[in-house]
């Protein structure tokens, strides 16, 4: 385990920028997450720590050794890629001893039996050890090669770097891996960087996050910072579930001259609010507002309603009714709204 | 407009393949119906007999009053939005989307109107003149949607519409087919593997399972009394917690439910109808919101200890280790739980959810 920086990395294919000078300290033994949409370079930046890819620019280091020209078998990386390159000719066990028995790695075969059977047990894979990967389906594949990688934890491997790793698994699954996931990493003590679009499972398991947003890094922070200080528009248009709803504030504007009247910023252009911090009701007050459609989610549900400025989500109660078109007025929470410059920059709000 | 009815439908693949195992169901005029399950369940061979394009083993489909058994694809007016796209490589996405219309010969002005309305609400106005190739999954797969919208048929079947698109879209989208199924009044049968889309969008769901249709009713009806374990499992997000109880000796007319010397609720002797013998098991279910987190120990409860804890902004989602085995909570967002932090836990007595170890078939009071 160490710890890895980024220092002014850039990586262009072809004239494409697809990391742009991103510079990162992630420290020894933490859950990293590399947050952002595809195609904003999350899989790059983890093949440039696993030396996969070479960075056309800027360096990446391991505690004090620089990796560049390092090949990635030398840099002792434990690694599960989106696409799960096994053996196919090989068991699912076979697949999982593989990286214990690679030249140097000196772990007995009761330790890689040991090992091999915690892994299997953690990802629900114990009873296919003895299939070959073609018999299996892609989330059990996927299953197979995120073990590949958890196997080594604590074998002194630098780093682990998981790339959307249970993207492919069904709900339970998912929100079991989850929690379970962050468990092992906290008793291995590996630092680990990790790379997802989903927001839930990002800001789940992280110790700390990475915002990433075309190859530039936007903010990096605890979830905790991150979800109370978005940096700016477009950071916290990709949190929440659902997400923060952002409004234009027209300044002539009816939901303008309420939020003035709630203490906005005099610069701000855009009002951020979370879909739990607004009530709805058909009395006075309020923002004009009328339902678009209504989506119940069991307890809750979400309420679309269309209001100066946008369309809001709101998250309410299931037990209420709603009638899409539907007069409504919309009551935010405004000491708890985030208030964003013209620039798209935040410039204050946000309390808790 | 039309109503869909399915009376005693059965699909054998090359006779001994039950894919879809006597199902009977009927999907009113102006219905959003949702067929939902995990893959291989039957959803996609119901829809497919439903439109034409399979044929049926045993049993009868109706539009109306009508039997459609024999009746080709093309006669029955149902408009089919694919999984799979199915898109013509050759033409543009406005000749793709207009081809329904060219084929009933409408106006040239009546063609454009309508191909520019469905783009516009599916965001693909901008890719009107490119081939099908030149477009990602997700655009091609709005591209089939807007094919089958652009129809206005009697019903429309949708197979996982929006399953290939990025989750802001598919978000986006769910509201989208939700509102305009609203305004449009079509019969919708749609299918998908996703719970969270048919909880959000149906008027019904028909929960499916091995060829079987194991539930139909409203969502807040499946959510609120899943008739079985495996819909109580599959209806849900993060799903509910399952486990292993038995049942204690009566008392006054009166029984507890038991995790080992831990007593969870007491039970209505109405409830027990004799096939619940004392010490005998219990399946019980809890939704994860349904917890309360340190009750007295005096209350119906057992300890805990924290495993893992995850903030969100709204919530807290945790891992507890119990005597029941791992749980998951979601508990209100501020919640402070430290790692191998020692707790009591106690579900919510009017939210449990009894099921026949045997049968899986939901336990009620009648």
């Amino acid at each position: 385990m160490s710890q890895v920086e980024l220092r002014s990395l850039t990586k262009h294919y072809g004239r494409q920028p697809a990391l742009d000078n991103v510079e990162v300290s992630i420290r020894d033994g933490e859950f990293f997450v590399i947050f952002g949409r595809p195609g904003a370079g999350k899989s790059t930046t983890l093949k440039v720590i696993a030396g996969i890819e070479d960075p056309t620019d800027g360096q990446v280091v391991f505690g004090d050794q620089p990796m560049n020209g390092i090949p990635p078998q030398r840099r002792n990386v434990a690694m599960a890629f989106e696409s799960y390159a096994l053996y196919p000719h090989i068991s699912v066990a076979a697949n999982l001893e593989f990286p214990l028995k690679a030249p140097g790695r000196s772990i007995g075969i009761d330790e890689r039996q040991r090992r091999i059977s915690e892994v299997a047990e953690l990802l629900e894979i114990t009873p296919l050890l003895n299939r070959r990967p073609s018999q299996l389906s892609g989330g059990q594949r996927q299953r197979v090669s995120l073990g590949r990688a958890l196997v080594r934890s604590g074998t002194g491997v630098s780093v682990t770097l998981l790339d959307e790793p249970i993207a492919h698994l069904d709900a339970r699954l998912r929100h079991w891996l989850r929690g379970e996931l962050r468990h092992y990493q906290q008793k291995a003590d590996t630092t680990t960087v990790y790379a997802s679009p989903d927001y839930v499972e990002a800001f789940a398991v992280a110790d700390r996050l990475m915002v990433l947003i075309d190859g530039r890094v936007r903010q990096v922070g605890t979830p905790l910072e991150i979800q109370t200080h978005p940096a700016d528009t477009d950071v916290a248009g990709m949190i929440g579930d659902p997400k923060m709803n952002l409004l234009g504030l027209d300044s002539s504007g009816e939901l303008a001259r309420q939020a003035r009247q709630h203490g906005a910023h005099p610069a701000a252009a855009t009002v951020g609010i979370w879909p739990t911090d607004a009530k709805l009701d058909r009395t006075q007050g309020g923002i004009p507002g009328t339902v678009y459609v209504v989506e119940p989610l069991g307890e809750d549900a979400i309420v679309r309603v269309d209001v100066p400025g946008g369309r809001m989500q709101i998250k309410t109660s299931s037990s209420q009714t709603y009638r899409p078109g539907e007069p409504i007025n919309v009551h935010p929470a405004w000491e708890r709204a985030h208030y964003f410059g013209g620039d798209g920059a935040r410039i204050g709000g946000g309390a808790l | 407009m039309a109503s869909v009815t399915l009376r005693n439908v059965t699909k054998r693949y090359g006779g001994a393949v039950l894919a879809v195992d006597n199902i009977s169901l009927s999907v009113a005029d102006g219905e959003f119906l949702a067929l939902l399950g995990p893959s291989g369940c039957g959803k996609t061979s119901t829809m497919r007999m439903i439109a034409g394009l399979e044929d049926i083993s045993e049993g009868e489909i109706l539009v109306d009053d009508t039997i459609t058994n024999n009746l080709s694809s093309a006669e029955r007016n149902v408009a089919m939005a694919f999984e799979n796209y199915g898109l013509y490589p050759h033409k543009t996405v406005f000749g793709n989307i207009a081809y329904p219309l060219v084929v009933r010969r409408r106006s040239r002005r009546d063609i454009e109107d309508n191909v520019l309305r469905v783009a516009a609400m599916l965001h693909i106005d901008d890719v009107l003149d490119r081939k099908p190739a030149e477009l990602s999954g997700g655009f091609q797969q709005r591209v089939s949607l807007a094919r089958a919208l652009v129809r206005e048929p009697s019903v429309f079947l949708m197979d996982e519409p929006i399953s290939h698109l990025d989750a802001d879209l598919r978000s986006v989208m769910r509201g989208e087919l939700k509102r305009l199924q609203k305004d449009n009044g079509a019969t919708t049968i749609y299918v998908t593997h996703d719970q969270l889309e048919a909880m959000s969008m149906a008027d019904r769901i028909a929960v499916m399972d091995h060829g079987v249709l194991q539930q139909v009713g409203t969502p807040l009806e499946i959510f609120n009394a899943p008739a079985n374990e495996f819909v109580a499992s599959f209806i849900g997000e993060p799903p509910m917690n399952l486990f292993t109880a038995h049942v204690g000796a009566s008392d006054d007319g009166r029984s507890p439910v038991l995790i080992g010397e831990h007593e969870l609720l007491v039970l209505d002797d109405r409830l027990r109808a004799g096939a619940l013998a004392d010490g005998g098991a219990i399946r019980v279910g809890v939704r994860p919101k349904d917890f309360v987190l340190n009750a007295s120990a005096s209350d119906a409860s057992m300890p805990a200890e924290v495993r893992v804890a995850e903030a969100l902004i709204d919530r807290v989602l945790a891992t507890l280790d119990s005597p029941a085995g791992r749980l998951r909570l979601e508990l209100p967002a501020g919640t402070n739980l430290r790692e191998g932090e020692r707790v009591r836990v106690a579900p919510r007595a009017d939210r449990i959810h009894l099921f026949d170890p045997e049968t899986g078939k939901a336990i009620r009071l009648v």
